[in-house]
């Protein structure tokens, strides 16, 4: 050890952020890197997740939310499951990186509402006010726009689509969605949210990248950014980490159930979006009338749905089973929300099926609220996880610190 | 000292180096001391190491004076392969019923060896944790106390065989021997019950029982020690060659919540002692003592400096917790974390000692009268209770010395639940 003075801050207000979010045991860690030798993930070299114990027991935020191991975990748990004290290093990990989101979140306010439980209730209310707004403006869009197009046309029946939108649609005629929330107002409604999202994201992964760069890039980076994440991507595409564990084994398959749903999910949203702006193809689709696309959409969709819900019950039957680790706000917001997806997504589906007219557009509306939840808080829920731990990859590769992903590729 | 008239009766349960102190302890003063163990032999633990603190001396000189001071005090009446089965009444006047088990051998032995080359059946030597075998009939170990062969009732195959009854020449052998039961009365009981060392195979990770070359530090000593199984030469089991390498793994069990939550205290010093063993024999062989943190209490710090200025014994901050072995050379393949140095280790050595705890023998069975435990299985101290005390690594876990002064004051604590009767 060198012998320099290394003057230590603690933020303790970070360690209580941190604690707050799963880590509560993190003081009992007494330093015998047992966590460190069991953990099938970590490099050999600075192993974690010793020594990230010790800079949560010291509030060392800087070198903490500037980490990429934080993220190269993959929460195995092997380390609390052989953990002699009872610390938990998986759920301090977990802590770690929700009070990592938190810091690191823009806006800053965005960060506090999505990790305290006190304020779920607003948390939940915003994409809810949103929706109702939106559909209270129907009328006032609709006076807006041209009235003077064919409404059988393209954008005549989109226009239209405004005119007796919302609730007051209700009980008459056949359940058709953008007779409740029209096509472009779903379209102006959730790009903007996710554009939203994907800014406030983006400013939080370039602070980020550049604490990792401050704090831990001592090795130097080579190469570029962009060419080490395609290179990590098929890891990524492949849950390779996640294979490593040895305590958690199923949540491979719940994680997998779930990443690839609402792949699935996206690839069904695109399909229908270019079929309708290119080729001007609107919903419902009818085998009769469409096709191949028809059995193509049906097909994900649906598949995806089912991988959502199942992958979802899986990790949620994973957590509750796993005594020795405990499960945070923070965790549960994403379990219930990934499961809500895809469970509102599904009764959409059968409510429209079994023409239950009374409750199709409340239970469409819940399913939109939960898409909104997740689009505008992409950057500051759990969900972050998945860009933070893809840039936290690509920088390891970077500093060639990931030595396993590199050995796999080579 | 007293003619005639009784001053009183302790039972002192264990025959270990704890048991065997209260109950001199107590007989020198006047008493009359029923000492009763379990095992065929006095001794205990002790009696297995190769050496022990404070001075590295062979357990012999110890033991051995001991079992004088019992031979020349009439007071003193011992009884093997005997457990305590009941206890009633209150402090001053219990009754206890003990359970002794057959011997099948009786005073006429002579030791002569005659029945065990007879003996056709051969069962593992748990005086020498399994490492080599004995016949069912044996002799304990050669500083048996009594100094009486024994037959292990389970191994053998009784009167089908009794090759034994027709080798020995003193009539010493009656198969035929049952287990009996018998009442004492006395007025306090001083338990001395030890401890065994935590089971290795619980830790899966450290590989003892899957790779070859891990063995613990009990078993180190009986390599180490002249009547033990290779007659002091310490070996790997693998081929019983000298081991050029060899890892020190501590707190294997202990200070972990999934195991012993608690320090075992003479692991630390054992493992340094194992390595003056190791450097004695093999001055070449390379040594690693991976710990949490190094405890070597009180004046044990000397020893502790001692050992850290060998140059071959190199030391290691980060808790080994993975050994497995290497499928080409198949020597032990120790992992963890340098803490000091910043990196994962995978040692590669010819020999694992996995310097394990010590567990009570309390925390399986209990024992009978009101006691106290941990959840442990220690034996807790209770003030505001008299009549039936706790001695030794029964309470807590604790080298030669400390086990010798506490047994000495539970002695005491006997004798003045008698004398304020």
């Amino acid at each position: 050890m060198s012998e320099q003075e290394f003057f230590v801050e603690p933020d303790l207000n970070f360690i209580k952020d941190i604690q707050r979010a799963g880590g509560g045991d993190l003081k009992k860690c007494f330093q015998c890197a047992t966590c460190s030798v069991v953990c099938n993930i970590t490099p050999d070299d600075s192993p974690f997740p010793r020594k990230e114990m010790i800079w949560a027991q010291w509030g060392q935020k800087e070198k903490l939310m500037s980490d990429p191991d934080v993220w190269l975990c993959h929460q195995c748990n092997d380390c609390t499951a052989n953990c002699p004290r009872g610390a938990k290093p998986g759920d301090v990990f977990a802590g770690i990186r929700s009070a990592s989101i938190k810091a690191l979140a823009f806006p800053r306010f965005m960060g506090t509402l999505l990790s305290n439980p006190g304020l779920a209730i607003f948390a939940w209310a915003i994409p809810v006010v949103v929706l109702l707004i939106m559909i209270s403006l129907f009328p006032a869009i609709y006076s807006v726009l041209p009235h003077n197009l064919n409404p059988h046309s393209f954008f005549g029946e989109m226009v239209y689509q405004f005119k007796n939108a919302g609730w007051n649609n209700m009980p008459a005629g056949p359940i058709k969605w953008t007779n409740f929330y029209p096509e472009l107002g779903i379209d102006m409604t959730f790009i903007t949210l996710l554009a939203l999202g994907i800014i406030a994201l983006a400013v939080g992964l370039y602070r980020f990248w550049n604490t990792m760069t401050e704090n831990h890039g001592e090795t130097g980076l080579t190469g570029t950014p962009v060419p080490n994440l395609i290179e990590v991507t098929p890891t990524i595409l492949a849950h390779e980490r996640f294979m490593e564990c040895d305590t958690s084994k199923n949540r491979y398959y719940g994680h997998l159930g779930v990443f690839y749903g609402f792949t699935g999910a996206l690839v069904t949203t695109a399909l229908v979006a270019t079929s309708f702006w290119l080729f001007g193809i609107s919903t419902p689709y009818t085998i009769a009338e469409h096709g191949v696309l028809t059995v193509v959409v049906k097909f994900i969709g649906n598949l995806s749905a089912a991988a959502i819900i199942i992958g979802g019950i899986v990790l949620w039957v994973q957590r509750a089973s796993f005594k020795k680790s405990s499960s945070s706000y923070f965790d549960w917001t994403l379990i219930v929300l990934v499961t809500g997806l895809g469970v509102t997504g599904l009764a959409t589906e059968l409510v429209r099926v079994a023409d239950l007219k009374s409750i199709a557009y409340p239970v469409y509306f819940i399913h939109l609220t939960f898409i909104a939840y997740l689009f505008l808080y992409l950057p500051f829920s759990k969900m972050a996880h998945l860009a933070y731990r893809s840039v936290a990859m690509t920088f390891a590769r970077q500093t060639k610190r990931d030595f396993a992903s590199v050995e796999e590729i080579a | 000292m007293t003619e005639g008239k009784s001053l009183g009766s302790i039972l002192v349960v264990g025959g270990g180096i704890s048991g065997l102190t209260a109950a001199i302890e107590a007989a020198e003063t006047g008493y009359d001391v029923y000492l009763i163990e379990k095992t065929p032999s006095m001794g205990g633990r002790v009696a297995q190491l190769n050496q022990y603190f404070p001075k590295l001396c062979p357990p012999t000189c110890g033991l051995e004076i001991n079992y004088q001071r019992i031979r020349k005090n009439q007071k003193v009446k011992y009884l093997t392969l005997s457990e305590i089965e009941s206890i009633s009444g209150q402090p001053g006047d219990y009754e206890v019923t003990i359970k002794v088990n057959p011997r099948y051998v009786n005073e006429n032995c002579t030791n002569c060896n005659a029945c065990t080359e007879a003996c056709p059946v051969e069962r593992p030597n748990d005086f020498n944790l399994g490492i080599d075998t004995t016949k069912a009939i044996y002799l304990p170990h050669q500083m048996a106390f009594p100094m009486r062969y024994v037959i292990d009732g389970k191994a053998c195959k009784g009167a089908d065989c009794g090759k034994c009854v027709e080798a020995c020449k003193y009539n010493a052998i009656d198969l035929n021997m049952k287990p009996e039961t018998i009442t004492l009365k006395v007025g306090s009981v001083v338990y001395a019950t030890g401890w065994n060392p935590y089971d290795a195979g619980k830790m899966e990770n450290l590989g003892f029982g899957r790779v070859k070359n891990v063995i613990t530090n009990m078993m180190m000593e009986r390599y180490a020690a002249n009547n033990g199984p290779t007659g002091g030469k310490i070996v790997k089991p693998s081929d019983g060659e000298a081991p050029q390498s060899i890892a020190f793994v501590q707190c294997a069990g202990s200070r972990d919540e999934n195991h012993l939550s608690y320090c075992s205290y003479i692991c630390c010093m054992a493992s340094f002692k194992q390595a003056t063993y190791v450097r004695e024999r093999y001055p070449d062989a390379k040594i690693y003592v991976y710990y949490i943190d190094l405890r070597a209490p009180g004046r044990y710090e000397k020893f502790l400096n001692r050992v850290e200025s060998d140059e071959n014994i190199e030391f290691i901050k980060g808790k080994v917790a993975r050994i497995e072995e290497d499928p080409e050379t198949g020597q032990v393949i120790v992992e963890a974390e340098d803490i000091l140095g910043g990196g994962k280790i995978h040692q590669k050595v010819d020999l694992a000692v996995l310097a394990t705890g010590m567990q009570p023998t309390t925390a399986e069975s209990k024992l009978p009268g009101i006691l106290k435990y941990d959840e442990n299985g220690l034996i807790l101290e209770d003030e505001n209770t008299v009549g039936i005390y706790a001695a030794g690594c029964a309470k807590k876990p604790a080298d030669v010395t400390t086990s010798v002064k506490d047994a000495t004051g539970s002695a005491l604590k006997a004798i003045q639940t008698m004398v304020r009767r």
